[in-house]
């Protein structure tokens, strides 16, 4: 070959390598996203708030899962997916967060101060006593009796994550279908009923015992849907139960309906592949998809006439809070607050590409107690000024703190590398100095126990209806393990025990929620940046849609219109 | 056939070889001849076409750098420069052996011996594997080599041994022309006596012609009936032994012989011949020994040498004889 | 031959207990708490507590490498997984064979189709087969893997339907991994036969052959080529290896549950157990199949064979 060819060549193939580079990175960023402010929230929401039963069932959904897991059914934060499908609790909650009875025995109980059948309790007592149907039977024809409940209790108390179980103290059966739950203290904190008795799926002990795997890779309870198939790491198929054993339709709730024949969840962990499954239609539906990836299934997209899109607050706080130990740099109030000035939520969402929503305050109005009066308070989460104003504040600040151009450790995971840069390139613009340190998971809760190895750090909390529970998993000094200040070292006792009185029934008032907040924002602990959403993709004919107070969607109970009619 | 006429004659054979676009001339319109039976050795440095005339022979020669461009190789009367490459299949082992210079790399690691004995005796002979086998045992036991030692792998035996193999494997079918290329330059000398020794006996019990290619002026002289002398692709100088040896004429043969180191002589350095071997990818222009002759003149440089037959038989490429013939 | 293989073997078990020391202290210095990770945010420091000791995490390092040594090799226990809670062994045998499988049919076809078309190309040398050898693997070592992946996924799955996005479940799913997996192989093995065959072509012994008389078919087919597949036998060793534990990537963008995934996920999780079960098996794998490769080579390359007879008799 003439070496003239020969370069050229060359040159050729280092180009198309070098945009094969190209073409790899930068993913999903580029998409471009229509997506105006009106379209997000709630959109196409009222195609699946109607709960009218169309009587239709469908055939077959296919549900994406992400994540890794065993079947197993045991610890209050399970996640396996479908449980709630093929177990039963005692009682359940929906997403209004209404406590109702399914296992528990409707037509029984009711003396209580909550009104809720199904058990008796005597106020300032520590003893609950709940009944059960006498006609319970589980997917292997096994009668699950209140043997069965205390057997189911007391394995998860042993074996698995038990949050907020230290209450309990035991578990006796009464007769066959009456069991005593006794607790060392009456259970008036929030949620804390709901804790114990919609947390523990009951299953039968000589099922238990006779599955090979103790039931890690086969799920045997009474729900309204049995496990068909499993190929673990791949693919989950439940099947309708014929057999159900509630078959008084008057208790039967729409969470145990079950209106598709088979459920067929597919593992899919990465973002791409789960989008073009959508567009070959290979999966009918998915929770946790970022909004920028929605853009084609809206009405008007390449598939909005086979998928909806419905987008919905998060709920998170995305949460930046500083070391307050007086080992770092942001131990002086001033400092922190320089720095939380610093920072404009309003600016941030636009950076972030005006998908998501601001946030002025700590807190979001997915949970139940929040209050949109506290969007007005005066601090620097809510703080609306012009950039010169904000500046004015900030170099305030910096000078009473005697800012000399140090610079802050921000510590934030691997994933979140790209929105921190943007951090730390907002407080650059008032003069503070950044820098990131960006570790895997496990990597980040180690470091941040050190006090001298972190000035800020940028984390996430979600996963509560309400706000006072999302503080307490934030700052609750059960969280270190000297236990006598939280995770970003603040000592305040005055503070942690009111965090403690608006967890309790009678505490968790208005004012004294208020009064948390006043107390957070005077010392600038933390702030919450920005409001994101999720978006879950359906399919159209998906007239209803079924997610339970935990908000997992619950294909079984949606509603479905007959795609031949 | 009578024993006057040549049993292998080449014409001007000119062979070239192209690389990086550049071409070399390997040889440069050489002219043999060999009766049967006669031994021609072909003396000259390395580097100066030896090993290129005696492939060109067998038409091994790699085709894509090497292209005979043009010459006759008549061999017992049939151009094999001409022949199909169907025929050369048949005379390549057979009618034509060569043994190759480094035993070392020259057999196949992975066969056994007595295999790749056996390779060449069963292409040209219609034997059953039986008498295959026997052929192929008979003529390792010629070389000296035990019969049970077929079955080994060449890194089992020494250098010496192998070039035995190697010989056996040329003489397996009775060859009428024999091509040894250096065989002895890479063995030791107590080993290179037996090894010359065996190659004559084999050459006078099966009558065949040879031509051995060497630098040894001492190996010429034990083995060879005539000899020719190359530089840079041309001969400059053949002749018989006993002419070359007793009457040498060419300034470069003179200069061979010169370098020659002596038993009886005191000087403290060899006299080698000045200058390096000519530059094979440069065009020629006359002689291409004249850079390097003490007795080059300017017309040296210029023209084709003409070959002056200085007596019968004997031929000198050089200007100097012309001038004196006349 | 059997005293070789033998001391192999011998040489074989200590290289894993060293790997399996070495990834034991490697994942101990690693920060990160296991227990910490499964409960953070669900979980008070008490839970967490109760679930290091319940893990034994807390006991000191002597004691759980020695436990961890005793339990793999003695009794080839190598506990559950602290996220899937199910046995490593049980959830490797189901996930190994499928990424064995899916690396066996790359390796497969790769050699299948690089290896002639690497001869190929060496024969017929400065022809079109040559040149298009060598465009061809250029773009294939280039291409990174995951972009392929994405853009058949794109072509066969979105825009033609003729295969399924991800998973596994009918022999249509493995068709794309396969290829992801196969290309960059391919071009490897062409350029590795290649060169081998160039090289072989310029031996000594060849040009014995051809004068012989042997016909240029035989001389190729007899001579050459096995002479020549010495160093490509090698490089596949390496391949194949290498295709096994790259095949992290192709499992994660196909949702393909194989070793990869398992391990990944192990690794951010810090699910110790997993990681030490699966580097484990990794390394034996990779012994394994270097061991296979030597094999083969004493069975092709007689003066190999003696070599290694040579050092099994060596008294140690």
């Amino acid at each position: 070959m003439k070496n003239k060819t020969k370069k050229l060549l060359a040159l050729l193939l280092a180009l198309i390598t070098l945009t094969s580079v190209f073409a790899g990175c930068g993913g999903g960023n580029g998409m471009d996203s229509t997506l105006s402010n009106d379209a997000l929230v709630g959109q196409n929401d009222e195609n699946i708030s109607n709960a009218k039963e169309t009587g239709y069932i469908r055939d077959k959904i296919t549900v994406a899962f992400t994540g890794a897991t065993s079947l197993s059914p045991w610890g209050t934060s399970n996640n396996t997916p479908g449980n709630y499908e093929v177990y039963e609790d005692l009682f359940e909650q929906g997403i209004d967060n209404v406590t109702y009875p399914v296992l528990a025995d409707a037509t029984r109980g009711g003396n209580n101060p909550a009104g809720i059948m199904g058990y008796d309790h005597e106020e300032g007592t520590t003893l609950y006593t709940v009944y059960i149907w006498d006609y319970i039977y589980d997917h292997k024809g096994n009668h699950v009796t209140a043997d069965d409940v205390k057997f189911s209790y007391e394995y998860q108390l042993a074996n698995a994550v038990t949050s907020g179980w230290e209450v309990l103290q035991s578990v006796e059966v009464v007769d066959e279908t009456t069991i005593n739950f006794t607790f060392t203290r009456e259970l008036t904190g929030l949620g804390e009923f709901e804790q114990i008795f919609t947390l523990c799926f009951i299953v039968d002990e000589d099922t238990f015992n006779n599955s090979k795997s103790k039931l890690m890779v086969e799920m045997i309870g009474t729900g309204p849907y049995k496990m068909k198939a499993y190929v673990p790491g791949s693919e989950l198929i439940l099947e309708r139960n014929e057999n159900y054993w509630q078959t008084n339709e008057e208790y039967i709730n729409q969470a145990q309906k079950a209106n598709v024949r088979t459920i067929d969840y597919k593992f899919i962990n990465d973002s791409t592949t789960r989008i073009l499954n959508f567009q070959t239609g290979e999966i009918d539906l998915s929770d946790d998809i970022e909004s920028q990836y929605t853009v084609d299934f809206l009405d008007g997209g390449a598939y909005g006439d086979k998928y909806n899109v419905f987008t919905y607050p998060a709920g998170l706080i995305m949460n930046l809070w500083a070391n307050c130990h007086p080992d770092s740099i942001c131990g002086d109030v001033n400092m922190r607050k320089a720095i939380f000035y610093a920072i404009s939520t309003d600016e941030l969402v636009a950076a972030l590409g005006g998908t998501d929503e601001p946030a002025y305050t700590y807190s979001n109005n997915t949970t139940g107690d929040h209050n949109d009066a506290w969007n007005e308070m005066e601090n620097y989460n809510s703080f609306k000024g012009t950039p010169e104003e904000r500046k004015a504040i900030v170099d305030e600040y910096l000078a009473a703190a005697g800012y000399q151009g140090e610079t802050l450790r921000l510590l934030c995971q691997n994933d979140m590398t790209d929105f921190c840069t943007i951090l730390v390139t907002m407080l650059a613009n008032y003069g503070i100095n950044a820098e990131l340190d960006a570790t895997d998971h496990a990597g980040s809760t180690t470091k941040e126990k050190d006090p001298t190895a972190w000035d800020l750090e940028y984390n996430k909390w979600g996963g509560n209806s309400y706000i006072c529970v999302k503080w307490l998993h934030a700052f609750s000094w059960g969280n270190t393990v000297e236990g006598d200040h939280t995770t970003n070292f603040v000592y305040n006792k005055e503070w942690n025990d009111l965090l403690t009185l608006v967890n309790s029934q009678e505490g968790h008032t208005d004012e004294n929620l208020t009064r948390w907040l006043e107390i957070l924002y005077e010392n600038a602990y933390a702030t919450n940046l920005y409001n994101t959403t999720k978006s879950i993709i359906y399919p159209e004919e998906m007239t209803y849609m079924y997610r339970n107070s935990h908000l997992i969607i619950l294909p079984g109970a949606c509603e479905y219109a007959d795609p031949n009619a | 056939m009578s024993e006057n006429t040549n049993f292998l004659e080449v014409k001007d054979l000119v062979v070239e070889y192209t690389a990086d676009g550049e071409i070399v001339h390997a040889v440069n319109g050489i002219s043999l001849s060999l009766k049967k039976g006669e031994t021609l050795g072909l003396v000259g440095e390395t580097g100066a076409g030896k090993t290129t005339i005696a492939k060109a022979i067998l038409k091994i020669l790699p085709d894509p750098p090497a292209k005979i461009r043009q010459g006759e190789i008549i061999l017992d009367g049939v151009d094999l420069l001409k022949a199909p490459e169907k025929d050369m299949l048949k005379i390549r082992g057979a009618k034509i052996a060569m043994i190759f210079q480094d035993p070392m790399t020259a057999l196949n690691p992975l066969m056994t011996v007595g295999d790749q004995i056996m390779e060449v005796v069963q292409l040209h002979n219609n034997f059953t594997k039986q008498e295959a086998l026997e052929h192929t045992f008979q003529m390792l036991e010629m070389v000296g080599i035990p019969r049970v030692r077929s079955v080994e792998f060449p890194h089992q035996f020494s250098g010496g041994m192998k070039q035995r193999v190697v010989i056996a494997m040329a003489l397996a079918c009775n060859p009428e022309l024999l091509l040894a290329d250096e065989p002895t330059t890479a063995l030791d000398v107590t080993i290179q006596a037996q090894v010359l020794e065996m190659i004559n006996e084999l050459k006078v019990k099966l009558n065949s012609s040879m031509i051995l290619i060497t630098h040894d002026l001492g190996v010429v002289a034990q083995t060879c009936d005539k000899v020719a002398v190359i530089y840079a692709g041309e001969i400059m100088e053949s002749g018989s032994k006993e002419d070359l040896f007793l009457n040498p004429s060419h300034p470069y043969t003179l200069g061979l012989f010169g370098s020659l180191p002596k038993m009886d002589d005191d000087s403290k350095r060899l006299t080698p011949i000045r200058g390096m071997p000519l530059d094979p990818t440069l065009d020629r222009h006359g002689c291409p020994f004249a850079d390097r002759c003490s007795q080059a003149t300017k017309a040296c440089h210029h023209g084709v040498m003409p070959n002056v037959e200085v007596s019968k038989d004997h031929f000198v490429r050089c200007i100097k004889f012309a001038k004196e013939a006349n | 031959m059997w005293r070789y293989i033998a001391k192999r073997l011998l040489w074989l078990v200590l290289v894993l207990i060293c790997a399996a020391v070495l990834i034991f202290s490697i994942m101990w210095f690693v920060p990160g708490d296991p227990a910490e990770m499964m409960l953070s945010g669900v979980g008070t420091q008490e839970d967490i507590a109760r679930l290091r000791e319940q893990l034994g995490l807390n006991d000191p390092f002597i004691v759980q490498l020695g436990n961890f040594l005793y339990n793999a090799f003695v009794k080839f226990d190598f506990g559950s997984s602290y996220v899937y809670k199910t046995a490593v062994l049980d959830e490797l045998a189901l996930r190994l064979p499928r990424t064995l499988k899916l690396g066996i049919i790359s390796i497969a076809l790769s050699s299948l189709i690089g290896i002639p078309l690497g001869v190929n190309a060496a024969l017929h040398r400065n022809g079109f087969q040559d040149q298009g050898l060598l465009v061809i693997s250029m773009v294939f070592v280039s291409v990174p893997q995951f972009w392929l992946a994405l853009e058949m996924m794109l072509l066969f799955a979105v825009m033609l339907h003729w295969l399924p996005v991800s998973g596994i479940g009918t022999w249509k799913h493995w068709i794309m991994p396969v290829i992801a997996n196969t290309l960059g192989s391919i071009a490897m093995n062409a350029r590795q036969a290649r060169s081998a065959v160039l090289e072989t072509s310029r031996a000594d012994f060849v040009t014995t052959a051809r004068a012989k008389g042997v016909h240029e078919r035989d001389v190729v087919w007899k001579h050459m080529i096995p002479n020549a597949m010495i160093p490509v036998i090698n490089a596949l060793g390496n391949s194949f290896t290498a295709i096994i534990t790259s095949s992290i990537v192709i499992e994660t963008v196909f949702a393909f549950p194989g070793v990869g995934t398992y391990m990944m996920s192990a690794v951010s999780g810090r699910d110790y157990p997993v990681v030490r079960a699966c580097v484990l098996m990794l390394a034996a794998f990779a012994a394994i199949v270097n061991l296979g490769v030597d094999l083969i080579y004493a069975y092709l390359d007689p003066r190999i064979k003696a070599q290694y007879v040579a050092y099994a008799a060596k008294k140690k």
